[in-house]
C-alpha cells in the first residue's frame, strides 16, 4: 500500500523583521520538523489547537507558502523516495539529487510545474462565505478551476459543472445564483464543488464543518464518506473539534506548537491516549451527556508563544509529569506498536 | 411558571423590519430563568436565542421592533417590565443587575483602551460611591488606629497612607453627591489638588487586579495595563467576563462565550465559569449551539427552533426524555464513532413568511394536519417539562 | 421545438426587433429627407449611412424572426449574420462622420454588448444551439445581475437626495449634448469653432440680461448663456477625462503596490508622497506654466495637471483595498487552483476592492471642475472667450463689485456662471453619496 503524501522533516518559519532597515530579528517555528505520511484512501485527521500549526501545514503542502526545508512527496513512487533519501543522507547533493528533487519534490516546484500539479490536490476552506468571490456566480466560480487548469472549455466544461453540481447535492438552478444567496451548508456544497472539479488526488479539509449548523453537519460529512469511495480520494482532515474527527478519521495525529507530538489509528488514540498533551485535549471534549463523570485534566496556562517555543520538550512547563530530562532534551517520535507514535521521553525506553 | 423564578419573558414577539420583508425573529417565546441556576439556550443559527438575551437588555438595533410581551425581573418583591421602562433606569439594570458577555472577546473590547481603563469603566458607572465610601471608612479607621499609639513604624507608615485630608475627604464626599460637577472635575486635573483623584484611582486598580486574580489570570497586574491586541483569545475572554462581573451582576446573559477558542482554553472558562457562579451567586443564562457544553453547564435547558421555545426542562430530562421532535432529532445528530451520521432532513423555513402552524412541521417526522394549520399551544405534560407541540395537546399537568 | 411558441419572447428579443424596424426606417428617411440634423453631423456620407442603416436592421429582423419561430440557425447563416453585423456596426460611426470620442463610446458600447449581453447570433455562432434556448437562457443567466440591479435601484430611489443628484447629472448631459440646439453656434461664431463664445460688438462693459442674450453678455460682449451652455460641454469632457486618467494612472500604481508588496511597494508609495506632498492647485499651477510654452494646448495643459495632481490619492485609496482584499480566502482558494496573477488581479481582487473607487471617481467629477474654474480663474485654463464656465467667471474680475454708486449691479457676469459650478458639483456630489449608500456593504443587506 502506498503513500499518497509523505512529508519529511517539513518546516516553515515565518521571518519577523524588525528594526529600521527591517532585518530578520526572530521567527515564527510555525511548522518545526514534521513528518508523515498519508496512505491511499484514508482520511488523516490533524488535530491540535489555535497556534500548532496545522494550518500552515496544510497551506505549505498545498504550495501556498514555500516551505523553508524538508521533502513533499505526493503520490511519488518509492523507489525514487528512497533515492532522494539516500542521497540526502550522503549529504552530497549534487546533479542528481538536485535533478530528482526538481522532477518529484513538491517543496521545490515551481512556475508551470507547480500550476501542473495544483489539480491533483486541494482545499475545501473552513469559512464558505468567505472562500467563495461574493461577486461571482457559482457558474463561473466552478469553470474557473477548469478554465485555468486547461481541463475543459465551452459546453463540455459546463457538462462537467453540471454533473459536480449534482454530485454534491445541488441542481443547475443553482448555477446562476450568486453564493450569498444560499445557506450555509449550500455554500459549502459549492466549495467542495470547487474544489472536487479538478479530480484531485488529496483534499485537505480545514474545519469543512464548524460553520455549519449541527443538523447540516451530518450532511456535509455523510457526502464527504460517499465523494472519497466514487473519487477514490485521499484526506487530511484538520480540525479542532475532536468528537467530530473521531468518527470520520481513520488516523489521527497531534500536534502541538509546530511539533506532531502523537500519531495512532483513530480508535487506538481515543481510547489509549499517551503524550500528556493528548490526554489533556481529548478530556476536554465536552461530552453531551449530564450524567457523565470522568476524571479531567485541566491545562493550566496558555500556549506559549511559537516565536519562542520553550527548550526541549515545547510542553514542558505545562506537563504534570515533566521531568529533569524533558526541560533540555526534544523527544523523538517512536513506535511503540500498534501503529501508534509518541514524542515523549516517559515513553523513552 | 414556578415562583421562584427570576426572569419571566411572557408573549415576546419580535421583528424586523428589512428591505425583503418583516422576519418574524421570535414568536410570542415563554421562557424563565429560576434563581441561581445555569439555563441553556440551544438552538441552531437564526433559532432566535441571541437576539433573545438582546431583548432581555433592551438592545435590538432598529430595524427590529419588540412587538408584544412583557420581559419581567423580580426587584425586591416587585416585578418589573424591563420593555416598559426608560432608557435612564435600564442603564442602571445594565451591568449592575443583568450583563452579558459575548462570542467574540477582541471585538467586545475597545482596542484602544487597556484593560484596566474598560473593567474600571464598569466599576465607575455602578460602584463609584461604593469605593469614595470605603476611601472615607479606611481613612477613618486608620485615624483612630493612629490616635491609640502603640504601633511599629512599619504600621504607622501603612496607615498614614490611608489616612485623608479634609480637602481630600470634601472631595470626595462630593464626587458621591454630584460626580459630574465642575469642582469635581476641574480638580482632578489640577496637579496639586488631584491627589484625592489618584488615591481613588488606585482604588479602583485595585479593584480590577483582584478581579483579574479571581478569573484566575496570571500576573493581572500586568495583564491589567495591557491592550486587547496583546492578549490570547482565553486571556482576553476572561477579562471579559471579569468586565461583566465587576458590578456583581445577578443575572449574566453569555452568548457563545467559548466558541471562538480552542478545546482546552473552552475548558479552562467553563470551569471557571462555574467555580465563578458559586462565588458571587449568580444565575447564568448560557446560549449556546453545543450540546457536549449544555451538558457541562446547565441545570436547565430551552431548546429554540425558528423563533420558538419549542422545549424547556432540566438537562437530564432534556437529555434522557426528549419529548419535541425537533429535540430528538438535534440529539440523534450528534456524532458518534462508528454509527451512521444523522441529519434532518430539509432547511430551517425563512423567518419572512413563516409557515402558519407549527414552524417544524415540515421536517418533523411525526406531523399530523394541525401541525400544518395551527401554533401549538405551550404546554406541561410532564412536570417541570415544556413542550410547545401539537402531539401532547392537552396534556398539561 | 419548432411551432412552439416561446411564452412571450424576451425582452432583448423585442428590443432587438424594434431597433432593427428603426434602424431600416432610419435609413430609408435618410435617402428620402437627407441629412436631418446637420448640427449633429456635419460629416454625414448620405449614399453609405442608409445602406449601413438598413443593412444592419435586415440583419437583426433575420434574427428576430428566427427567434420568433422557434427554429435554430444553422452555423453558416449565424456566422455570416455574425460577421455582417460586425463589419457594418464598424462602419457606422465612419460614415456618421463622428468625432473619434464618440466613435470610441460607440465601439466600446458594442464590445460591451457583444460580450456582456451577448447578441444572440454571437452565441448561436458559438454553440452551436438554437437561438430561443440561447434567448432563454440569457433571461436566466441575467436573472441574478438584473435582481442585484433592480435592488440597488430600489435602495438608490428610497433617498430623494440620490434622485435630486442623479436628475442635476442629467440635466447637465442633456444640455451638453443638446448644446447645439439650445445655443446655436450660428453664423455669428468666430471660424467655425462652435466652443468660441458668441461675442457681438466689442463693448467692454458688461449688459444686463436682455431678450437678445438671455443672462446678459460679460466684459467683451460674450455671451453668457452660450457660454454656459456649452461650459457644460467642457466641464463634462474634463471631469471625465481629468478623472478617468487619474484613476487609470492611480489604478495601475496601486495594483502593482499593492499585490507585489516589498520594494516595489515602498517604492510607488513614497513617490505617491512626494506628489501628494505638493499642494494641488500650486503644483498643477506650475505644471501649467511648464507645459504651455512646450506647444500644449491651454485646456489639455490644465487637464495633464490635473490627472497628475490627481492620481495619488486613488493609488491610495485602492492599494488600501486591495491590501484588505488580498488576504481574503477566496484569493487563496484562486491561488491553489492555479490561476495567475492577472487572473487573480481582475477577477477577484478588483471586482471587490473597486467600489471606494468608483464613489470617489463620481466626487472628483465636481472637484476637478472646480479645481478647473479656479485655474481658468487664476488665468490658467482656458484662453479668453472659450467657453468654459471658469473663464467666464474669470471675465467678471472687474466686475464683482463694480460701480460704487450701484454695486453688485453686474451681478449676472459670476452669479449665473457661478451657479452653474455649483450644482454642478452638487449634483455630482450627491450622487456620489448616493453611490456610497447603496454599495455600503453593511447597509445593503438589511
Amino acid at each position: 500500500m502506498s503513500n499518497m503524501l509523505e512529508l519529511e522533516d517539513l518546516k516553515k518559519y515565518y521571518a519577523l523583521t524588525g528594526g529600521l532597515l527591517r532585518r530578520q530579528v526572530g521567527a515564527v517555528k510555525a511548522v518545526d520538523g514534521i513528518s508523515l505520511s498519508v496512505r491511499k484512501g484514508e482520511t488523516f485527521g490533524l488535530v491540535g489547537e489555535s497556534g500548532c500549526g496545522k494550518t500552515t501545514l496544510a497551506k505549505t503542502t498545498l504550495r501556498l507558502l514555500t516551505p523553508n526545508s524538508g521533502n513533499i512527496f505526493l503520490d511519488v513512487p518509492d523507489d525514487v523516495k528512497e533515492r532522494i533519501r539516500t542521497l540526502q543522507k550522503e549529504k552530497k547533493g549534487g546533479q542528481e539529487l538536485r535533478r530528482l528533487r526538481g522532477q518529484w519534490d513538491l517543496g521545490v516546484f515551481r512556475g508551470r510545474r507547480l500550476r501542473n500539479v495544483r489539480r491533483k490536490m486541494q482545499m475545501v476552506y473552513q469559512d464558505p462565505t468567505r472562500s467563495l468571490n461574493p461577486r461571482m456566480l457559482v457558474k463561473d466560480i466552478l469553470l474557473e478551476p477548469l478554465a485555468v487548469q486547461n481541463i475543459a472549455r465551452g459546453t463540455s466544461a459546463l457538462k462537467r459543472v453540471s454533473e459536480i453540481l449534482q454530485r454534491v447535492g445541488l441542481t443547475d438552478r443553482h448555477l446562476y445564483r450568486y453564493p450569498h444567496e444560499f445557506s450555509g451548508g449550500q455554500r459549502q456544497r459549492v466549495a467542495i464543488a470547487r474544489a472536487l472539479i479538478t479530480t484531485p488526488k488529496l483534499v485537505f479539509l480545514d474545519e469543512p464543518t464548524s460553520s455549519v449548523d449541527v443538523s447540516v453537519r451530518a450532511q456535509l460529512l455523510n457526502l464527504f464518506q460517499e465523494l472519497r469511495k466514487e473519487f477514490d480520494l485521499t484526506y487530511l482532515y484538520i480540525s479542532h473539534d475532536l468528537s467530530v474527527v473521531e468518527c470520520i478519521a481513520d488516523r489521527v495525529a497531534v500536534m502541538y506548537l509546530g511539533k506532531m507530538v502523537e500519531l495512532a489509528p483513530t480508535v487506538e488514540l481515543y481510547k489509549r491516549p499517551l503524550h500528556p498533551y493528548s490526554i489533556a485535549l481529548l478530556s476536554a471534549i465536552p461530552v453531551p451527556d449530564p450524567t457523565f463523570k470522568s476524571k479531567r485534566v485541566i491545562l493550566t496556562g496558555e500556549v506559549p508563544s511559537p516565536v519562542n517555543p520553550p527548550a526541549g520538550c515545547r510542553f514542558h512547563p505545562r506537563c504534570e509529569n515533566a521531568m529533569q530530562v524533558c526541560q533540555t532534551q526534544e523527544p523523538k517520535l517512536i513506535d511503540i506498536g500498534n501503529d501508534h507514535l509518541v514524542a515523549c521521553h516517559l515513553f523513552n525506553k | 411558571m414556578t415562583e421562584d423564578a427570576f426572569l419571566r419573558i411572557k408573549d415576546l414577539d419580535l421583528r424586523f423590519y428589512t428591505y425583503e420583508g418583516t422576519v418574524e425573529a421570535l414568536d410570542d417565546i415563554q421562557m424563565f430563568i429560576k434563581d441561581g441556576e445555569t439555563l441553556g439556550v440551544v438552538g441552531e443559527t437564526g433559532c432566535g436565542k441571541s437576539v433573545t438575551g438582546f431583548s432581555e437588555l433592551n438592545l435590538i438595533p432598529p430595524p427590529g421592533k419588540i412587538e408584544g410581551g412583557k420581559i419581567l425581573l423580580r426587584q425586591d418583591d416587585k416585578w418589573v417590565n424591563l420593555l416598559r421602562q426608560r432608557d435612564a433606569y435600564l442603564r442602571t439594570v445594565r451591568g449592575k443587575d443583568i450583563s452579558m458577555i459575548f462570542q467574540d472577546p477582541k471585538s467586545a473590547l475597545n482596542p484602544v483602551y487597556t484593560v484596566r481603563q474598560q473593567i474600571s469603566e464598569a466599576i465607575l458607572h455602578h460602584r463609584l460611591e461604593e469605593l469614595c465610601m470605603k476611601l472615607l471608612q479606611d481613612s477613618k479607621a486608620a485615624t483612630e488606629s493612629l490616635k491609640q499609639g502603640n504601633l511599629g513604624e512599619k504600621e504607622k507608615a501603612k496607615l498614614a497612607e490611608n489616612v485623608l485630608s479634609n480637602r481630600e475627604k470634601r472631595m470626595l464626599e462630593r464626587m458621591i453627591e454630584d460626580p459630574g460637577s465642575f469642582m469635581v472635575r476641574a480638580a482632578s486635573k489640577i496637579p496639586v489638588l488631584n491627589r484625592f483623584k489618584r488615591r481613588f484611582d488606585r482604588e479602583v486598580k485595585k479593584e480590577v487586579v483582584r478581579m483579574l486574580k479571581d478569573m484566575r489570570i496570571p500576573d493581572p497586574d500586568r495583564v491589567a495595563e495591557m491592550y486587547p491586541h496583546e492578549l490570547s483569545g482565553g486571556m482576553a475572554q476572561r477579562a471579559v467576563i471579569a468586565m461583566a462581573l465587576s458590578c456583581n451582576p445577578r443575572l449574566l446573559i453569555a452568548d457563545e462565550p467559548t466558541t471562538n477558542l480552542d478545546v482546552t482554553v473552552q475548558f479552562q472558562i467553563l470551569t471557571l465559569m462555574k467555580d465563578l457562579k458559586k462565588k458571587y451567586g449568580m444565575t447564568v443564562q448560557y446560549i449556546t449551539h453545543d450540546m457536549g457544553v449544555v451538558a457541562e453547564m446547565c441545570d436547565r435547558v430551552a431548546v429554540m427552533y425558528a423563533g420558538n421555545v419549542v422545549e424547556l426542562a432540566e438537562v437530564v430530562e432534556i437529555f434522557k426524555n426528549p419529548l419535541h421532535p425537533y429535540t430528538k432529532a438535534l440529539l440523534e445528530c450528534i456524532p458518534r464513532p462508528g454509527t451512521e451520521f444523522k441529519s434532518i432532513e430539509g432547511f430551517v423555513p425563512s423567518l419572512i413568511s413563516p409557515p402558519k402552524g407549527c414552524r417544524f412541521n415540515d421536517r418533523c417526522p411525526y406531523a399530523m394536519d394541525q401541525c400544518v394549520r395551527t401554533k401549538p399551544a405551550f404546554v406541561t405534560p410532564r412536570k417541570d417539562h415544556f413542550v410547545l407541540c401539537h402531539l401532547y395537546a392537552g396534556e398539561s399537568r | 421545438m419548432v411551432g412552439e411558441r416561446p411564452r412571450g419572447l424576451s425582452f432583448l428579443a423585442i428590443l432587438e426587433l424594434a431597433l432593427s424596424l428603426a434602424q431600416i426606417i432610419f435609413g430609408v428617411l435618410l435617402l428620402i429627407i437627407g441629412n436631418p440634423l446637420p448640427g449633429l453631423f456635419p460629416n454625414l456620407d448620405i449614399g453609405l449611412a442608409w445602406l449601413v442603416f438598413v443593412g444592419l436592421g435586415v440583419v437583426g429582423l433575420i434574427i428576430g424572426f428566427y427567434a420568433w419561430s422557434g427554429e435554430p440557425l444553422g452555423w453558416v447563416v449565424s456566422v455570416s449574420l455574425a460577421i455582417v453585423d460586425l463589419v457594418l456596426r464598424v462602419l457606422l460611426p465612419v460614415v456618421l462622420g463622428i468625432s473619434w470620442a464618440v466613435f470610441t463610446v460607440l465601439v466600446a458600447l458594442d464590445v460591451v454588448m457583444l460580450f456582456y449581453l451577448r447578441k444572440p447570433s454571437a452565441i448561436a455562432f458559438f454553440g452551436g444551439q438554437g437561438v430561443r434556448d440561447v434567448l432563454k437562457k440569457q433571461r436566466v443567466e441575467m436573472r441574478p445581475q438584473l435582481k442585484e440591479i433592480g435592488f440597488t435601484l430600489k435602495l438608490a430611489r428610497k433617498s430623494s437626495l440620490s434622485i435630486i443628484g442623479a436628475a442635476i447629472v442629467l440635466f447637465y448631459v442633456f444640455i451638453a449634448i443638446f448644446a447645439p440646439i439650445l445655443a446655436p453656434p450660428g453664423d455669428i461664431s468666430q471660424g467655425g469653432d462652435p466652443m468660441i463664445v458668441w461675442h457681438h460688438g466689442e463693448s467692454m462693459i458688461p449688459t444686463a440680461p436682455n431678450p437678445v442674450n438671455a443672462f446678459g453678455t460679460t466684459q467683451g460682449q460674450y455671451d453668457i448663456y452660450y457660454g454656459c451652455i456649452w461650459g457644460a460641454r467642457s466641464a463634462l469632457r474634463i471631469g471625465i477625462l481629468v478623472a478617468g486618467g487619474s484613476l487609470v494612472i492611480g489604478l495601475l500604481i496601486g495594483i502593482v503596490a499593492a499585490y507585489y508588496g516589498g520594494w516595489m511597494d515602498e517604492v510607488l508609495m513614497r513617490l505617491t508622497d512626494i506628489v501628494l506632498a505638493f499642494p494641488g492647485l500650486i503644483l498643477s499651477m506650475a505644471l501649467i506654466v511648464v507645459l504651455v510654452p512646450t506647444g500644449f494646448q491651454r485646456l489639455d495643459a490644465v487637464m495633464l495637471s490635473l490627472t497628475i495632481v490627481g492620481w495619488p490619492g486613488y493609488a491610495r485609496l485602492i492599494r488600501g483595498e486591495i491590501l484588505r482584499v488580498k488576504n481574503e480566502d477566496y484569493v487563496e482558494a484562486a491561488k491553489s487552483v492555479g490561476c495567475s496573477d492577472f487572473r487573480i488581479i481582475g477577477r477577484h481582487i478588483l471586482p471587490n476592492s473597486i467600489y471606494a473607487v468608483l464613489i470617489v471617481f463620481t466626487l472628483d467629477m465636481g472637484t476637478i471642475v472646480l479645481a478647473a474654474a479656479a485655474l481658468s480663474f487664476l488665468g490658467l485654463g482656458a484662453s479668453v472667450g472659450y467657453a468654459d464656465w471658469g473663464q467666464i467667471i474669470a471675465l467678471s474680475i472687474n466686475w464683482i463689485y463694480g460701480n460704487p454708486a450701484a454695486p453688485f449691479a453686474y451681478w449676472f457676469t459670476f452669479v449665473i456662471p457661478g451657479l452653474f459650478i455649483s450644482i454642478f458639483v452638487l449634483g455630482w456630489n450627491l450622487l456620489g453619496d448616493a453611490l456610497r449608500d447603496v454599495l455600503d456593504p453593511t447597509l445593503r443587506r438589511k
